[in-house]
């Protein structure tokens, strides 16, 4: 039996939109420790990796580990009938080949119940290690959307450059091209939240698909801040902290020249 | 197409990846001892005549080899990643350019040897490689990063080459292991890769060529032309020490080779004399089912195992290679996975089950383009661009490479896995199938290695264009039962699996010969796959195919077709001393009408098209004219269309003019007549193997003539040339196509899908067809596609109308043109090429050629007759109001120096030839019988 209650519907609604365009199904790992979920799309492009620490959530037990295959349209769909202000539930049975979800109003007067079939996903387990990146960048999360967004109109490749100085966002297209540029930030009267930080241990420049760092930044409502963590040649990370509850971080691997 | 981070990340299938890793990592390297040892095996592949003995030796070494190939495993992929973030960082574009167009190779699945590793190993070659290749010496520096794998297929050729040159891998655990580089200051997230099992156990791709010419027992061992010319990318530059300068050479090398090939057609036909062909056959003959097998008995079959298959088959022109390329796949998949065998068959001849089943693939062009620029992350404008140069789609996304790496590579494609997929494809219906399938085509791109992506395309498409008929794949079916039958398989599971031992060619030619007539017959009987493998292969199941195998009430069989003659004469030559029946030939559509034992009825064209949804009046209709006692049978008979006030037939074109699906009775305009000639079965017996008079009596016997629903087919048993010809202008006055003839005792069974020689048809056509032929002008053209490419395919064809001074299109033409022509034209008209359509030319908005030319040529174009068509717009207007007339099946004669374009045939003469016709019935696919 599994069973965790979330005091806010709309913290999984967002979670739910930030990744719905990227994979179709997905499984929701749920394990004594908090719920998990890893899937890649379909060129194998990138990588969401989403934890939900079981102490994030109001209650949460879960006796033995299983898996929730879930077609994410569906879910969301089904997410789209929570208010913001109500609570949720999820509610799992073993060897269940369904997954309840209960939405609840915050003065208890309407509560609902949506049970949406399990699907059968082949679970593939990618596991990641953690290590020093050539650069850590950390800056407001509307930045990072912003800047996606203006460069979006001209090209569909990033270039991302990053060094102790700044980090710069170049494209370029048919029409023309474009930079940005985002300089720490050294007045200390700023507030974290607001302000940029890049650790840098040597230069490092990458291209990506501007189109799945745009589909990352649906992510923006679910932290002020963003953290792109960034080294030649592998992967850049880009992570939304989840506050209390985890984090989601999103791995895309880049674009040859 | 692959590429992946496999050094980046671990994919674990438990827990214990991260334990297991540590040890690995400190022999990425590989010794010189494995370079020799490939130094060894491939001087055996170059050296035909080298002695067995080195083999064995080699086969001896594959033990060790084995470990050692693991090692190298490790130590390539670390190598390649730094080569590929050196690219990154230099954005080096011609190293890119080479990357780019390498063909794909399929990823490492190398089950591991739980040896213990020898560490001393690690750092030999890497000095070596220092030393050799100053452009990666460069990065070795901060090659610290473990990096993007776009290049894994370097890796992954690389290790295919080591393990070819072992027998396949006894592995006992199937774990596999790759570390990524760790140097001194381990900056970056280092990487355990632990594919899942199903993933690894399958081995794949170049390794059973290669491994074909080392396992070779015999001393000759002459490799077999079409693998050596498959291996020589891989293998010429073998000789050298450094492995890894040698991969360099090959992406080279290969790049030039597919950059050439964009403009040529891919796959270049060996013209091989009798001899070489001969000695081709002796060198497959030798295949062993089961260690030359790409993978491991009860393993899924790799897609990789057909493709190669199919590149082999591509490769020759020769039919008896092909077949023989194809038996050895049969035998192997009959030995190891023999579950796999049906799917096989049906990728084999681009179905996705039995024709009658109407499940087709054939997927539109955008939604492939969609999906290969998907695939590979390039834009849908750069492949509509390939595509004009290089006319095949399936080359394109064979050769684009990505330029988006990747975070997984995913596991290889089995057969079992494509073909759910295609089936899916195909049962898609419904508004965002579109999408859906798109993504579908996607996630199968993404896993396609070398030439997997070409063959799925082409699936995909519908056109494998390999040059391998279904009866090739019938053949090789049955080849394979007789030289590796399931009682040898089951009895030696492991032993050579070959019956032609000991016997001479001729003997076992007569005996695949008599297998061959049996198996093809029973297909013509039971065309499906899906019943028919699983009755032969079994113990005896050639021998007793006929029995099992027999006609079944619901499955439709192709119909028996006539020959075409050009008069009476000929049919009296063919039948001299014979006696014979001549039929109405009725202008309609041929219809095998099916009733089961559970009263179930259908009706099937002689395509095996169902349509049963067009026919519900015949349906009603059954239970009128069927005779009592009647519980199932198979009626071969032609529905025609027919007037039953004035009892009169009506020609082909009204009949045609019925909707195709989902006629209610109560809609019906145009009733249809059933002229029933032949009964294949009927009460659950088979009538076949009876003569043409005997089922002709039980026809009648168990069938009524019942007006308006079923009517005899007419006859007359007469043999008078003066009787026939005025028979058959009876057939003619009575709105009758001609007149067919039939053999009525001996040699008069029913032969399913057969063109016999004992049918016979005089139609009116043969006798006085269209032998005027029509001047028009080309206005308009295709580009070519595949054989074709770099001329126009086909063209579009106009008639001057002299009242409106206009062109008015009359017919596409693709034929009658010889390669030569097809180049000439095309220089000589591309100068006419103009912008759009000009306003003196009227054309439908359903034709759209690539180009339009100005008027400049005439060309003489016969054809077999004239019809209305609501496409072309000659002479609109004249006879019906928004149809003009077209040319059917018209074919290239000549040039028309002497004429001006307005010197072309005009509309009005198109109009009065087609009056000219006898009777205006024009069938659009029944043309035969």
């Amino acid at each position: 039996m599994f069973e965790a209650r979330l005091t806010q519907a709309s913290m999984f609604k967002k979670i739910l939109e930030a990744i719905k365009d990227l994979v179709e199904n997905a499984n929701f790992d749920c394990s004594p420790a908090g719920i998990s979920l890893q899937a890649m799309d379909n060129a194998h492009v990138t990588l969401i990796n989403l934890l939900l620490r079981q102490d994030g959530f109001e209650t949460y037990s879960c006796d033995r580990s299983l898996s929730l295959g879930l077609s994410l349209p569906s879910l969301s769909k089904v997410l789209k009938c929570a208010n913001n202000d109500d609570s949720m539930t999820i509610k799992a049975r073993d060897e269940a080949d369904t997954v309840t979800f209960v939405f609840e109003s915050s003065k208890q007067e309407r509560i609902s119940d949506f049970e949406i079939k399990l699907l059968d996903i082949g679970n593939e387990q990618y596991g990641i290690r953690d290590s020093e990146y050539s650069a850590v960048i950390k800056m407001p999360s509307a930045e990072l959307q912003r800047i996606c967004r203006d460069l979006s109109i001209l090209g569909d490749v990033v270039t991302i450059s990053a060094d102790k100085a700044g980090v710069k966002f170049s494209t370029s297209g048919d029409s023309g091209s474009g930079n940005i540029t985002v300089r720490p930030t050294t007045d200390s009267s700023i507030a974290a939240e607001d302000s940029t930080t890049i650790d840098s241990k040597e230069p490092v420049t990458l291209n990506f698909a501007l189109k799945f760092l745009s589909f990352f930044t649906k992510a923006t409502p679910l932290s002020p801040t963003v953290t792109m963590k960034m080294s030649d040649g592998v992967p850049i990370v880009v992570e939304y902290s989840i506050e209390d509850l985890g984090y989601l971080s999103f791995f895309l691997a880049p674009k040859l020249e | 197409m692959q590429s992946s981070m496999l050094s980046f990340l671990t994919k674990k299938t438990d827990s214990t990846s991260a334990s297991q890793t540590s040890p690995k990592k400190q022999q990425q390297t590989s010794t010189t001892s494995k370079d020799d040892d490939k130094k060894k095996s491939s001087t055996t592949n170059n050296n035909n005549d080298k002695s067995s003995k080195l083999k064995r030796k080699n086969r001896d070494d594959e033990q060790v080899e084995e470990e050692e190939e693991e090692d190298n495993d490790i130590f390539d992929l670390s190598d390649d990643d730094h080569k590929v973030a050196s690219q990154v960082s230099s954005s080096s574009s011609s190293n890119f350019e080479e990357k780019s167009i390498s063909p794909p190779t399929p990823t490492p699945t190398k089950p591991k040897k739980a040896a213990p590793k020898k560490p001393a190993k690690s750092t030999t070659k890497k000095t070596k490689k220092m030393e050799e290749d100053p452009k990666k010496n460069n990065n070795n520096n901060n090659s610290t990063i473990p990096a993007v794998g776009t290049n894994n297929n370097n890796t992954m050729s690389d290790s295919q080459e080591s393990s070819a040159s072992s027998t396949p891998i006894k592995s006992t655990s199937p774990i596999k292991q790759t570390t990524s580089p760790t140097k001194k200051d381990n900056l970056i997230p280092t990487v355990t890769v632990l594919p899942t099992k199903k993933n690894l156990e399958t081995t794949t791709s170049t390794t059973s060529t290669t491994s074909t010419t080392t396992t070779k027992s015999n001393d000759e061992n002459e490799i077999l032309e079409e693998e050596e010319e498959l291996e020589e990318e891989e293998d010429e530059e073998e000789v050298i020490e450094e492995e890894f300068e040698e991969e360099e050479e090959n992406e080279k090398g290969e790049t030039v080779v597919l950059k050439k090939k964009i403009f040529v057609k891919k796959p270049v036909k060996q013209k091989s004399t009798a001899k070489q062909l001969e000695q081709e056959l002796t060198n497959l003959s030798k295949y062993h089912p089961i260690t030359d097998a790409q993978w491991k008995k009860g393993l899924p079959v790799p897609y990789m195992a057909l493709a190669k298959t199919f590149e082999l088959i591509e490769g020759t022109s020769r039919r008896l290679l092909i077949i023989e390329h194809l038996t050895n796949l049969f035998r192997s998949i009959m030995a190891l996975t023999p579950g796999d065998l049906i799917n096989t068959i049906y990728m084999s001849i681009n179905k996705i089950g039995p024709s009658y089943g109407g499940k087709e693939l054939g997927i539109g062009e955008s939604i492939l383009m969609k999906a290969v620029a998907e695939s590979t992350g390039r834009t849908m404008e750069f492949i509509k661009q390939e595509l004009k140069t290089v006319g095949d789609l399936g080359i394109i996304a064979q050769s684009s490479r990505m330029t988006q790496t990747m975070m997984f590579a995913p596991p290889p494609l089995t057969i079992q896995g494509v073909f759910k997929i295609f089936s899916q494809i195909a049962d898609m219906t419904g508004n965002s199938s579109q999408n859906k399938k798109k993504d579908l085509i996607t996630k199968l791109l993404v896993s396609c290695k070398e030439s997997e992506a070409l063959y799925i395309i082409r699936s995909l498409q519908g056109k494998l264009r390999i040059g391998l008929a279904e009866r090739s794949v019938l053949i090789a079916l049955t080849r394979a039962m007789v030289i590796s039958p399931p009682a040898l398989i089951a009895s030696e599971p492991n032993g050579k699996l070959d019956t032609r031992k000991g016997k001479t060619t001729e003997e076992f030619a007569s005996v695949i010969d008599a297998a061959v007539a049996k198996v093809t017959r029973a297909y013509s009987q039971l065309p499906n796959y899906d019943l028919l493998v699983p009755r032969l292969i079994v113990a005896d199941g050639v021998d007793t195919i006929l029995e099992t195998c027999r006609l079944m009430a619901g499955i439709p069989v192709k119909p028996m077709l006539a020959q075409p003659t050009t008069g009476i004469t000929q049919v009296l030559d063919r039948f001299q001393e014979m006696e014979f029946t001549c039929e109405f030939k009725y202008d309609g559509e041929r219809a095998q009408i099916h009733l089961t034992e559970d009263g179930k009825i259908s009706i099937y064209t002689r395509n095996l098209e169902d349509y049963t949804g067009k026919y519900p009046d015949i349906i009603a209709n059954v239970k009128r004219f069927i005779g009592e006692g009647v519980t199932s049978f198979i009626l071969d008979c032609e529905a025609v269309a027919y007037d039953p006030t004035n009892n009169k037939i009506l020609s082909f074109q009204i009949l045609s003019s019925r909707p195709r699906k989902g006629v209610s009775l109560d809609q019906i305009k145009i009733p249809v007549c059933v002229f029933a000639f032949d009964l294949l079965y009927l009460n659950g017996k088979s009538l076949i193997d009876e003569p043409f008079y005997k089922r002709r009596e039980v026809l009648y016997a168990n069938f009524k003539e019942t007006p308006g629903a079923l009517t005899y087919a007419k006859h007359a048993n007469i043999s008078d040339v003066n009787d026939i010809q005025l028979y058959l202008q009876e057939a003619i006055d009575g709105n009758c196509e001609g007149l067919m003839v039939k053999t009525l005792k001996e040699q008069s069974i029913y032969e399913p899908s057969k063109r016999s020689y004992n049918w016979l048809k005089i139609k009116k056509d043969y006798m006085a067809g269209m032998t005027d032929s029509v001047d028009v002008v080309p206005i308009g053209a295709w580009y070519g596609k595949g054989k074709r490419t770099g001329v126009y395919g086909a063209y579009l064809l106009a008639c001057y109308d002299d009242d409106n001074e206009d062109f008015q299109t009359l017919c596409k033409i693709g034929t009658g043109f010889s390669d030569e022509q097809l180049k000439e034209f095309t220089e000589i008209l591309a100068p006419q090429v103009t912008n759009s359509c000009k306003n003196t030319y009227i054309v439908s908005d359903n034709l759209k050629p690539d180009v339009w030319f100005n008027p400049s040529q005439v060309w003489e174009v016969l054809a077999a007759d004239l019809s209305i068509s609501p496409i072309h717009t000659a002479a609109v207007g004249v006879l019906d109001p928004n149809k003009g007339i077209a040319l059917r099946f018209p074919r290239f004669i000549q040039i028309r120096k002497d004429k001006n374009p307005e010197d072309a045939t005009t509309a009005s003469q198109i109009v009065d030839m087609y009056k000219n016709q006898k009777i205006n019935s024009f069938k659009m696919v029944d043309e035969d019988y």
